[in-house]
């Protein structure tokens, strides 16, 4: 059990030696002012509206990628596993859906290019000049 | 997690997700008294007890309206399928939601997805305040979910009816004009949670059935005595004045008590009697520390059920993918017995016993001897009837925990529980391992 849980500390720390920052990206055309606060609350579906009043599209990264694991507990400051609970309680309570999740930066990236209020995050070393960066973490 | 895209009759494609859940759960109690259990669990292991699995659909109808409906499967059932949730869903706007069909009503704060053993850290919810079970409800709920500057503040009002067999039994339960409210506010790492819910309840049971026809056939008993002293009493008014008025004043005493078991037949008979539940909680989850706690009361005026109050209080710890964590609870009613009238047929037995004399003198001593013998019989069954009514409880459970997340979508838990019941001076131990899971 001590192995195990030495071996655990030890993936864990180098996984975040190894990862890049996250950078929450939207549309270019996107003018909305977005506080730090309100984009934990959109990737936790308690805020849909942005301040310019339209209404907002968040996209997660598929399960596995480190980037998502990443977002999670520096944005949402919850483990992967406490996100999974807290969507199991409103999915199955018809309270509330996750958002979509995609399959690779790259679906993510033409995803936010293409739709004027999506907002979504991956690694910092994936930026390029389709999206606009409003935050890094 | 699956998704598939179905083309309806207009011709729009309505994008159709299949989600579940589910638990493997395995418990032994320890050390228990004959005849006596730990939350249902007895002395060999139990794999079913605390196992289900439930698979969710959700329709995506667009234009705001959704279809969900959620299949449960319980182990304790003997896996038949019930439908536990099936709902239409409509979003008013980005605020406001309003579902319609049947569901899960806001009782407790851990109500809505109680079955969803993942989504909480006990390996079951704690049963003092949990062991009133609900069944889903049929009818509307509105969702209103705003944020008050820092706070998020979610209210549930919800209208219907609850009609349910219970599992295993042919008792039936009726819940109509279902009506309350649950609200929960949110800040940063402290929520706090409170619900009301009342309803015009009803239950069928033979059991039920048998014990109000039991006190009604006291009240009935107790009737003809009182006729029987009355019509002495009015025989001997000319011969005996003074007895015939002690008589008089027996069949009064009889007369009350018939009106005295009449009432408490129709206290005990569960037509369309007013209960209510209210219920308050709050939670801590601030860095490594978590604390939950409920607190909750119920009772259905003038039913088969006693008022009960219940809470539970349970701190934690979260280290890394694990939490540790301890649970007191406990739960408490006077029991019904005590919520009726005594009825003191000893006192008249010795006040009828002590006249003996006179009874003779007056030739009435058979009416006397009918009184004794009838006396006997209503003060056993009077017993007898009030020792079958839901008992006091007085129950406390200490538990120790364990989650581990082990997996992305499943959690591995283990719990160790001792119960104590002050009640009928019993205790044991519950040791129970469970697999909780979503997909």
């Amino acid at each position: 059990m001590k192995n195990i849980l030495l071996i655990t500390t030890l993936s864990l720390g180098l996984s975040t030696l190894a990862c890049a920052d996250i950078a929450i990206i939207v549309n270019l055309e996107n003018s909305a002012s977005i506080s730090e606060g309100d984009i934990e609350r959109i990737f936790l579906g308690k805020k849909s509206k942005l301040s310019t009043g339209a209404k907002v599209t968040p996209y997660y990264l598929a399960q596995g990628h480190t980037a998502r694991d990443e977002f999670n507990k520096k944005v949402l400051h919850k483990s992967s596993s406490q996100i999974k609970a807290y969507w199991s309680k409103l999915i199955f309570t018809g309270k509330g859906t996750p958002p979509d999740a995609l399959g690779s930066i790259e679906a993510v990236i033409n995803r936010v290019a293409k739709e004027p209020n999506a907002i979504a995050y991956i690694d910092s070393e994936s930026i390029n000049d389709k999206v606009k960066v409003i935050a890094t973490f | 997690m699956g998704s598939i895209a179905l083309l309806t009759a207009t011709g729009a494609t309505a994008e159709i997700n299949f989600r579940g859940f589910g638990t493997v759960a395995a418990g032994h109690a320890f050390g228990t008294d004959e005849g006596q259990d730990v939350i249902g669990y007895e002395d060999y292991w139990d794999f079913r007890k605390g196992s289900l699995i439930a698979l969710q659909m959700n329709a995506d109808l667009e234009d705001k309206l959704s279809a969900t409906a959620q299949f449960l499967s319980r182990g304790i059932s003997d896996f038949e399928v019930e439908m536990e949730w099936a709902y239409l869903s409509y979003e008013i706007n980005d605020e406001l939601r309003l579902n319609a069909g049947r569901m899960q009503a806001p009782f407790y704060r851990y109500s809505d997805y109680l079955d969803v053993h993942y989504a909480y850290n006990w390996l079951e919810a704690p049963d003092r305040v949990y062991n009133l079970r609900f069944p889903s409800f049929d009818g509307l709920s509105l969702l209103y979910n705003t944020s008050i500057g820092p706070i998020d503040s979610a209210l549930q009002i919800i209208l219907g009816k609850i009609d349910s067999t219970f599992t295993g039994t042919t008792a039936r339960a009726e819940y109509d004009t279902l009506m309350g409210f649950s609200w929960q506010g949110s800040w940063d790492w402290f929520s706090l949670r409170a619900s009301y819910l009342q309803a015009d309840v009803s239950f069928a049971s033979t059991d039920i059935d048998g014990i109000v026809a039991g006190f009604s056939s006291l009240s009935a008993s107790t009737g003809d005595l009182s006729a029987g002293f009355t019509a002495e009493s009015t025989r001997l008014s000319t011969i005996d004045n003074s007895f015939s008025n002690e008589l008089a004043g027996f069949a009064s005493q009889y007369s009350s008590f018939s009106a005295s078991y009449l009432e408490i037949a129709d206290q005990v008979d569960t037509v369309d009697d007013r209960g209510y539940f209210a219920g308050i909680g709050f939670s801590i989850d601030w860095r490594a520390l978590i604390v939950e706690s409920e607190a909750v009361e119920y009772e259905t005026k003038d039913a088969f059920f006693p008022k009960a109050t219940a809470y539970y209080l349970t701190i934690g710890a979260r280290v890394g993918e694990t939490i540790i964590y301890g649970t007191i609870e406990g739960q408490n009613s006077d029991g019904k017995a005590a919520e009726l009238a005594d009825i003191d047929i000893a006192t008249l037995n010795a006040n009828l016993t002590a006249n003996q004399a006179t009874f003779s003198s007056n030739n009435s001593d058979v009416l006397l001897q009918t009184a004794l013998g009838s006396n006997q019989v209503i003060a056993g069954t009077d017993t007898t009837l009030r020792s079958v009514l839901s008992p006091p409880i007085d129950t406390t459970n200490k538990s120790i925990g364990i989650r581990w997340d082990f997996h992305s979508s499943a959690a591995l838990k283990a719990e160790y529980n001792i119960e104590d019941n002050k009640q009928n001076n019993s205790d044991g131990k519950l040791f129970r391992v469970a697999i909780d899971f979503v997909f």
